[in-house]
């Protein structure tokens, strides 16, 4: 209790907040880190389009309209027989390749950078918290189980590590915290899943032939090389 | 050739046969060989094989070896060179040294093959024998799974069955895992907001930050939470292994635990270990057993940890 008290905490904002932590742990996991990553991008290019961020992905999207209508317009004329206008028409789309390249280099950049925002973010919502609560807070009772409701040996094993019994710590309630988070979202996800039929087993049928037919593919026709010669 | 339709084709073939034979007897048989081998060729009369029909007998050389002189006048160390082990019996003596690594080969790798080495199982490819052994996660558990026939003699058709069969059952065990669960979780949060209810008193039944809730003394129908906790347990965990041994999905859940692969890679090495496999099967169930009783543990304990919350 005297570092809840140091930090002015209650036991019971850190239930809550450990409970919030792991729950979104969960979430994330259940999600998955690299959709949450592409949601972030597409985010990002949408509002940050309107904010003026992602300066460069609209620049690329002209660029490359302006590279496509060009492309279009070297391939309806003869190179033979307009060759001053193809070579023009030519030398600017190699321009604008090299600009639609460094563009899309610097999207992959930004992209990234998302993605290493995401993780950091990730990061600080997630993992962080837990160790922290795990140094900082290991020893700190959270809460205390009513009397006579579970006997002795029960009380024990949810005190574990080293608190007194009744009462519960960090550990006990983290373990607990993850395995109900993760039986709820397997008992609201699993309705939606396809379900697997029953698979059938097929067999092979061999093909009746008639005996007179068996026995002449059986004795091909011998070929005598001695005869031959 | 006369091919009338009334000869049968074994008839033909001795015909065939007895005519070919009347040819060798003949002769000219080197003549009629390279005949043959320069056929297509541009340049005749290049090739000079010899027919081994017009060889002459050279007699006393492979066959006779066995019929040694046990007192000769001189020793021919040659003899004992090529003689494959003058000391041993007199049936191996006639093989050649080639057939002699072939079979020492076939001997040592048919007695490393569990069961014998003389049968077809036993003849099989050694590195085939491990690799069967390696993919059997049934084997040694006497349950039916889905491996427990020979998958190298399986066909495409058959391979996919089997995938199919593995991915039904662990859709199953998933199905009944899930029906379990509700039920727990009903029948457990029923029991929590009966007691909650029934009890009335705000402190009797209520978990809390403050220390102060241990020090109060226990009502009794407190106590009966305990008792309904465990017979609701008792009669879920008696259900799920009854279903769980019936259904069979407690190898089919434990067949890719770590554990159990580990002992089919080791069995390889050591067979004894198959016996051990049985047992890790039936630990890792019991273990499936206490992850029920530790998760319905977990939901009380939540329930408690956040009306603690919601009481202060």
């Amino acid at each position: 209790m005297g570092i809840l008290a140091a930090l002015d905490l209650h036991p019971y904002t850190l239930v809550v907040s450990s409970f919030t932590v792991l729950l979104i742990q969960q979430l994330v996991g259940f999600i998955g880190k690299s959709t949450i990553q592409e949601f972030a991008w597409l985010f990002y290019l949408r509002v940050g389009g309107k904010l003026g961020l992602s300066n460069s992905f609209v620049a690329h999207t002209k660029k490359q309209e302006e590279l496509h209508k060009l492309n279009r317009e070297k391939r309806s004329i003869s190179a033979q027989d307009e060759y001053a206008k193809w070579t023009k028409l030519n030398r600017q789309a190699e321009k604008l390749t090299a600009e639609v390249k460094s563009l899309s280099d610097d999207i992959a950049k930004d992209k990234s950078k998302i993605n290493s925002l995401v993780g950091v973010v990730l990061l600080f919502l997630t993992t962080l918290p837990l160790w922290v609560f795990r140094l900082w807070f290991r020893k700190s009772v959270l809460f205390y189980l009513p009397t006579g409701v579970f006997p002795y040996y029960v009380e024990r094993v949810l005190a574990i590590p080293f608190f007194a019994s009744g009462s519960v710590g960090l550990t006990v309630w983290m373990f607990a915290v993850n395995n109900v988070i993760s039986s709820v979202l397997f008992l609201l996800t699993f309705p939606f899943k396809p379900s697997v039929p029953i698979p059938i087993r097929q067999t092979k049928v061999e093909e009746v032939v008639p005996e007179s037919a068996e026995s002449k593919e059986s004795s091909p026709e011998v070929i005598d090389i001695a005869d031959a010669n | 050739m006369s091919d009338s339709p009334s000869i049968s084709a074994e008839e033909r073939k001795r015909i065939l046969r007895e005519r070919r034979a009347a040819k060798m007897a003949k002769g000219n048989a080197t003549s009629r060989l390279n005949t043959i081998l320069t056929q297509g060729n541009s340049v005749k009369d290049v090739s000079s094989v010899k027919s081994v029909l017009d060889q002459e007998p050279t007699g006393a050389t492979a066959t006779t070896t066995g019929n040694h002189d046990l007192d000769p006048d001189h020793h021919d160390i040659e003899g004992f060179i090529n003689t494959p082990g003058i000391n041993a019996s007199n049936d191996s003596v006639a093989l050649s040294n080639s057939e002699d690594i072939d079979e020492m080969f076939k001997k040592i790798f048919g007695g490393q093959v569990p069961g014998n080495g003389t049968d077809g199982a036993g003849s099989e490819d050694p590195l085939a024998q491990m690799m069967k052994m390696f993919s059997q996660p049934g084997a040694g558990t006497g349950t039916n799974t889905p491996f427990s026939e020979d998958p190298f003699s399986a066909q495409p058709e058959e391979f996919k069955y089997q995938q199919q069969l593995v991915q039904y059952n662990t859709y199953r065990h998933q199905v009944w895992k899930f029906r379990f669960l509700a039920v727990r979780y009903f029948a457990l949060l029923a029991n929590f907001i009966y007691h909650f209810y029934i009890i009335g008193d705000s402190i009797s039944f209520a978990s809390s930050s403050h220390q102060f809730i241990r020090e109060l003394i226990p009502v009794e129908p407190a106590r009966s939470f305990f008792t309904l906790f465990s017979t609701i347990e008792v009669v879920i965990i008696a259900s799920y292994y009854f279903l769980g041994t019936k259904e069979g999905f407690f190898s089919t859940a434990t067949s890719n635990n770590f554990v159990v692969k580990l002992l089919d890679m080791g069995s390889m090495v050591l067979p004894q270990l198959q016996q051990f496999k049985t047992i890790a099967v039936r630990l890792l169930g019991y273990y499936e057993l206490l992850a029920v009783l530790l998760g319905d543990l977990s939901l009380v304990v939540v329930l408690f940890g956040l009306h603690s919350v919601l009481g202060n």
